[in-house]
């Protein structure tokens, strides 16, 4: 029986691993152990299998039995019951089209139109290709869709223009369906174009004057398109362009459009004023033209989907995206300018209609084309370009002092050079320009691969062979879309000796440069008695080797399998990404090529710090193939870095899922992801030790160790600088990593290595970063200019933060500078206007309080917190208690009891969106909270009610055990009894992910962090209180603020009496 | 149903030689008639006990099997497409149910969707449905990495086929169904376990 093929590769041996199953489990339970320790061997992963499968053996068992009995049989009936229809997946019939209609032959599937599929057709009597969309009988089954058919012929066919896809008729089908039959745009349609990236700014134009012209045209018969979009604009076979599917059309001024189609046309390309309910008029179609001019300039259109920010809102009410170009070309201003009028919210302040437009964009092309300008500004020397922002930095490294300062960041900017030289080499020269990879990178026409005859030894019966493979190769390596292969009949008609494994290269190069390809297969077939063996070796052109295959065939039967492997097996070495990444595991565990290309794409983008855009790929990757465990991690990665957080949650949960399918070492970075999101930071750090200690050069796993690290160090008295090692090989083994140059860069601000953060902004931003994570940009400008005193007005008007998500990440990133307060100031304003949802204000107020509380101004702070109680009561009483509990202001005692009383009348609820506590772990945050301020009250026996609650919910609850040891810890330092206190608080970290901290500010521990120093300072064990103290000073400054002063000020005390 | 000239015996061969299309005819045929049958036989036994999938697998046989001539093989290989048959009833029906209940399916949704999705962990109750889900994924992932394996737990598991009986329609040794099928429950119920209402 044959098997399907396996096309994923194998990484644990079945069959060892099942006789050594069997051998262990054949002995008697108590024998197993000693069994398991003497075959432990140097296969470390085979045997942590084994022990792991041998200790689940006897409970499996009885699971399926008893799965078998209860779950099978009954829901075998319930599925019976309910199943009336197809079965799910069962391929529907597919629809046979006709080979012929009338006098058109029909050819091949263009693709699917707005009502129907669309093929290449030929007219037999006039001799010229048409276009034929057939429209299948059953949507044509009431009258009106058949109205509306018609209606898109007399529209098209009323226009006789040279950019209208002529209809010349249409045809009425045997089975009821309708057949339009088309001028044939033999250049494929503008979106296929796009696909490739934008245009060159002339053809743009060019192209968007001929859509104006096929406009004015309708538009002057009084014919409006309202679906104007890249899709519906063909190409003829002279590169002209015409307007196609004029299926919503209307006629103007009669009342024969079709009903409730207001709002039909596309989203992305819709004008304001239909969102708003208006009928679109000529001014729409102008709207949309703009939107396609953008995206032929661009690459993107000038609105996407941002977060919590919809589509629609954003057509409505904000600007479009600036026009820059990713090859730094610089988009004429004149040309800008026209696309921004074209883009007024107003239909009034656009151009009329097409006539308009077109004699705008004539005028255009009488000015000089774009001059293109350079992309980069750094020099290729090894010295750290001097940032044009910072004309003080010289001084700031006279003034920096201590020459180890100067060394360290001297060392650093040396390797940050070096990276930046890298990356601009890596730009420009390089891995081969045609590796998969760098074709993924860059989009550019696939490498050519000809897969000569191999040499036969052996059975006569396997003569087949030699020109088979060919055959079967050549098939096999254009489905993985990587390559394309040469046809087999070139290459067999060419290559006239069979060569063989080895060949002569002299002989084999020249017969692939005949060929014209950059790669080539040779390879040989031995068979000895059933078995066969089969091995090739993979050329590039110039005759170096690239990769090699062999595999034994125990029958012919397998054939078809083999060859895929073969063809993973040699196309394996080529997608080996820079530091051995993820990459170049992901090809070997997907079997769907379309779905590990747009993987591959993702990837790419990832890289150029582009994640929405990354996004799209990997959503696609999985779609094409659900099992793709490596995409599905991507997603949640890509998801993280763009902020949409409850994608993040769902594709780690994908991903874990399908954990047993992946690699060894991809299956330890999931787990420890997926710990880093929902489990235990301990265990999660734990992990990915393990994973960079057996895997040196996996720049995955050094990133997910950077980010535990930066994020957690804090809360458990660790400086956060240790994440920078991290981070730093992995900015060493990947040069073109942009997403860890973020977390340096925030590093650096932090310890206040001045050059090194200089060096990283000029690395990270160059001048036509587009599509990046939103706000992120402004907010390093913003910081990094606020951090060398450059006064506002030299902070470009753009560049400056307005909106509320740029806003929000800016204050989770301030520190604790004077100048950062300034400015977190200014975007807590922004996030707590009354034009935001309520949520977001809230945090506005709630940060506003802080500010004003740390400042000593009362009034403001109470103000702020009455606006936000009125619309989340809830947070701002945690926030409040969180408040009283730091050491800045000493709220009076009578505020404490009513804080007290407050919460133990309350009952926290549930939050929305994903990170959330537990109905038992929120009750336990409020005791603690309660027991804190009891502490602070001198109320023992409050805070012993605190300690019993709390201690009722230890094991069900992830707070339980830690909140009650914080609270010991509390007691014991207000009673004096140093030595429990700093027991109890060595237990009292919580180990939660960071996005729960982040909801619940007061899990970031401070008030405890700062008695637990308090307590060592008590004891003499000054070092450890410093650390500690330290550890209040880094982490999200904003909620740490209030304890800022007082930690600084105690670590300089505990540090004198170090030095002492 | 059937092409002019085929048989049950003619796809089951040309399957076995490695004609996929035919294989696929071969499915469907089965899975239909398993379909149609076990409606049948569950409105006339309403209130018994609940059905055999093993007998009503031997009744799509007989029915299937007409005047053709079945060697043992040929029936053995039938059983083994039956199991299958089996398998996938219940998966589609869970995938549903799955899909409805937890307002998902595996083919990711748009970005608003997502943002209305409660994690998965927070859920209260792991149904029959969920657990036989898990099973569906967790079998998949052992398919891709030994199919061997996986149709021997299709036959044992799905089809109630016996160790012999297993090994005939696999064209494997019983020593071979034996191991295959030790280990892959170990593995199984290990992923199972990984990814329970327990796990983190």
């Amino acid at each position: 029986m044959p098997s399907e093929s396996a096309r994923r590769n194998a990484n644990v041996d079945w069959e060892r691993l099942s006789f050594l199953f069997e051998a262990t489990m054949s002995l008697p339970p108590t024998h197993r152990r000693a069994h398991l320790d003497a075959l432990r061997t140097d296969e470390p992963m085979l045997w942590r299998e084994l022990v792991e499968l041998v200790d689940v053996a006897d409970d499996a068992g009885a699971f399926f039995a008893d799965m078998s009995h209860e779950i099978i049989t009954p829901v075998f009936d319930a599925a019976l019951a309910s199943v009336s229809g197809d079965p799910d997946g069962a391929t529907p019939a597919a629809v046979q089209p006709l080979t012929r209609v009338r006098h058109y032959e029909v050819h091949e599937c263009l693709g699917a139109g707005g009502m129907g599929v669309v093929y290449r057709g030929w007219d037999t009597r006039l001799a010229r290709d048409v276009a034929l969309k057939f429209v299948s009988p059953d949507r044509l089954i009431d009258p009106s869709s058949k109205q509306r058919l018609l209606h898109e012929a007399q529209a098209a066919s009323s226009l006789s223009d040279a950019h209208v896809c002529a209809i010349y008729s249409i045809e009425d089908l045997a089975d009821g369906g309708v057949c339009v039959i088309m001028h044939y745009c033999a250049g494929g349609t503008l979106r296929d174009r796009l696909r490739n990236g934008p245009l060159e700014v002339a053809e743009a134009i060019r192209v968007a004057a001929q859509v104006a012209a096929g406009l004015a045209s309708a538009h002057s018969g009084g014919i409006v398109h309202r679906d104007i979009k890249p899709a519906n604009i063909g190409f003829d076979a002279n590169g002209n362009a015409r307007i196609l599917d004029f299926g919503i059309a209307a006629r103007m001024g009669t009342h024969d459009a079709p009903r409730g189609s207001s709002l039909a046309g596309s989203l992305p390309y819709i004008a304001p004023e239909q969102l708003l309910g208006a009928d679109p008029d000529e001014r729409a179609d102008v709207w949309a033209l703009g939107v396609t001019l953008h995206e032929m300039l661009v690459g993107r259109r000038p609105f996407e989907e941002q977060l919590n920010v919809s589509l629609a809102h954003q057509i409505r009410s904000a600007p479009p995206a600036p026009l820059v170009r990713e090859d730094g070309v610089r988009v004429p201003h004149a040309l800008a300018e026209l696309v921004q009028r074209l883009l007024q919210k107003q239909p009034s302040d656009r151009p009329n209609n097409g006539d308009a437009v077109l004699a705008l964009l004539n005028a255009l092309e009488a000015t000089p084309a774009a001059v293109p300008s350079t992309s980069t500004e750094a020099p290729t020397s090894n010295t750290p370009p001097r940032s044009a922002l910072t004309r003080k930095a010289p001084r700031f490294f006279a003034r920096r002092g201590t020459g180890v300062a100067l060394l360290f960041a001297g060392a650093f900017t040396m390797v940050a050079a070096f990276a930046w030289s890298e990356r601009q080499r890596a730009a420009q020269t390089d891995q081969p320009a045609d590796s998969p990879l760098e074709v993924a990178r860059t989009g550019a026409p696939l490498p050519t691969l000809a897969v000569l005859p191999f040499s036969v030894e052996g059975s006569g019966e396997l003569e087949f062979l030699r020109n088979g493979l060919v055959d079967l190769l050549t098939s096999a390596f254009d489905a993985t879309g990587l390559v394309r292969g040469i046809d087999p009949n070139a290459v067999i008609g060419s290559a006239s000796v069979p060569v063989g494994v080895r060949p002569d290269s002299a002989a084999a190069s020249l017969v692939a440069a005949q060929l014209g390809a950059s790669r080539f297969v040779v390879g040989n077939v031995v068979g000895a008695g059933t078995s066969v063996t089969i091995r090739a070796t993979l050329f590039r052109a110039s005759g170096e080797e690239s990769g090699r295959a062999s595999l034994v065939l125990n029958n012919l039967d397998e054939l078809t399998a083999a060859v895929d492997r073969l063809v993973y097996g040699l196309i394996a070495s080529e997608l080996r990404a820079p530091g051995d990444t993820v990459a170049g595991l992901a090809a070997r565990t997907t079997s769907s090529a379309p779905a590990l290309r747009a993987y591959l794409d993702g990837e790419r983008e990832l890289r150029d710090a582009r994640p929405a855009a990354a996004l799209v790929h990997f959503q696609r990757a999985v779609a094409l193939d659900s099992m793709f465990g490596i995409a599905w991690y991507r997603l949640a990665r890509a998801a993280k870095w763009s902020d949409v957080d409850s994608l993040n949650v769902m594709a780690t949960q994908r991903a874990f899922a399908l954990v047993a399918s992946l690699p060894f070492r991809m299956q330890d970075i999931v787990r420890g992801y997926h710990a880093l999101q929902f489990g235990s930071q301990r265990d999660a750090e734990r992990i990915l030790e393990r994973v960079t200690r057996d895997y040196p050069t996996d720049v995955d796993a050094w990133m997910l160790l950077g980010e535990t690290r930066f994020h957690q160090n804090p809360y458990f008295g660790r400086p956060t600088d240790d994440a920078t090692a991290a981070f730093r090989r992995v900015m060493a083994l990947d040069p073109r990593n942009r997403e860890v140059n973020v977390y340096l860069m925030d590093l650096a601000a932090r310890a206040n290595r001045l050059g090194e953060l200089d060096t990283l902004f000029r690395m990270y931003f160059s001048p036509n970063s587009a599509g990046e994570q939103p706000g992120i940009r402004q907010t390093y400008i913003a910081l990094h200019a606020r951090r060398f005193d450059v006064p506002d007005q030299s902070v470009a008007p753009a560049e400056r933060i307005q909106d509320a998500a740029a806003a929000r990440i800016a204050l989770q990133r301030v520190h604790g500078a004077l100048p950062d307060l300034r400015a977190a100031r200014a975007y807590a304003q922004i996030l707590a206007s009354p034009l935001n949802e309520s949520a977001i204000r809230v945090e506005g107020l709630l940060a506003l309080a802080t500010l004003d509380l740390v400042n000593g101004q009362r009034e403001a702070a109470w103000s702020s917190w009455g606006e936000a109680a009125s619309l989340d009561a809830q947070s701002t009483l945690r926030h409040r208690a969180l408040l009283a509990l730091a050491p800045t202001d000493l709220p009076p005692l009578p505020q404490l009891d009513s804080l007290v009383r407050q919460l133990k009348a309350a009952s926290f609820v549930a939050t929305t969106g994903s990170h959330d506590l537990s109905a038992v772990e929120r009750d336990n945050l409020r005791q603690y909270l309660i027991g804190v301020l009891s502490a602070r009250l001198r109320d023992d026996a409050g805070v012993e009610n605190a300690r019993r609650a709390i201690a009722r919910a230890v094991g069900n609850s992830r707070l339980a055990a830690p909140l009650d040891a914080a609270l010991r810890g509390h007691q014991g330092l207000v009673a004096g009894r140093y030595e429990d206190a700093v027991q109890a608080f060595a237990s009292s970290v919580v180990d939660v992910p960071v996005g729960v901290r982040r909801r619940y500010p007061a899990l970031e521990q401070h008030a405890d962090r700062l008695a637990h120093a308090d307590a060592l300072r008590a004891l003499q064990r000054s070092s450890d209180a410093a650390r500690w103290y330290a550890s209040l000073l880094e982490g999200p400054a904003l909620t740490a603020l209030p304890y800022r002063a007082a930690a600084r000020a105690r670590l300089d005390a505990v540090s004198a009496g170090v030095l002492r | 149903m059937y092409q002019t000239d085929e048989t049950i015996t003619g796809l089951l061969r040309d399957w076995a030689r490695g004609d996929a299309p035919a294989g696929d005819r071969l499915f469907t045929i089965v899975y239909d008639e398993l379909r149609a049958i076990a409606r049948r036989q569950r409105r006339r036994w309403r209130g018994d006990d609940t059905l055999d999938t093993t007998a009503l697998a031997h009744e799509v046989y007989l029915r299937l099997r007409g005047s053709e001539a079945f060697t043992p093989r040929d029936r053995a290989h039938f059983f083994a497409v039956a199991a299958r048959a089996t398998r996938q009833i219940l998966s589609n029906y869970a995938r549903r149910q799955h899909a409805t209940k937890r307002g998902a399916g595996e083919t990711p949704l748009s970005l608003q969707e997502f943002d209305m999705l409660a994690p998965a962990w927070s859920s209260m109750e792991w149904s029959s449905i969920d657990r036989l889900w898990d099973l569906e994924v967790a079998l998949r992932q052992l398919e891709a990495i030994n199919p061997r394996a996986c149709q021997v737990v299709e036959c044992r598991y799905f089809g109630g086929l016996s160790i012999p009986a297993t090994a005939a329609a696999l064209d494997i040794s019983e020593a071979t169904v034996k191991r295959d099928w030790a280990l892959a429950q170990a593995w199984l119920f290990r992923v199972l376990r990984e990814h329970g209402p327990d796990a983190l």
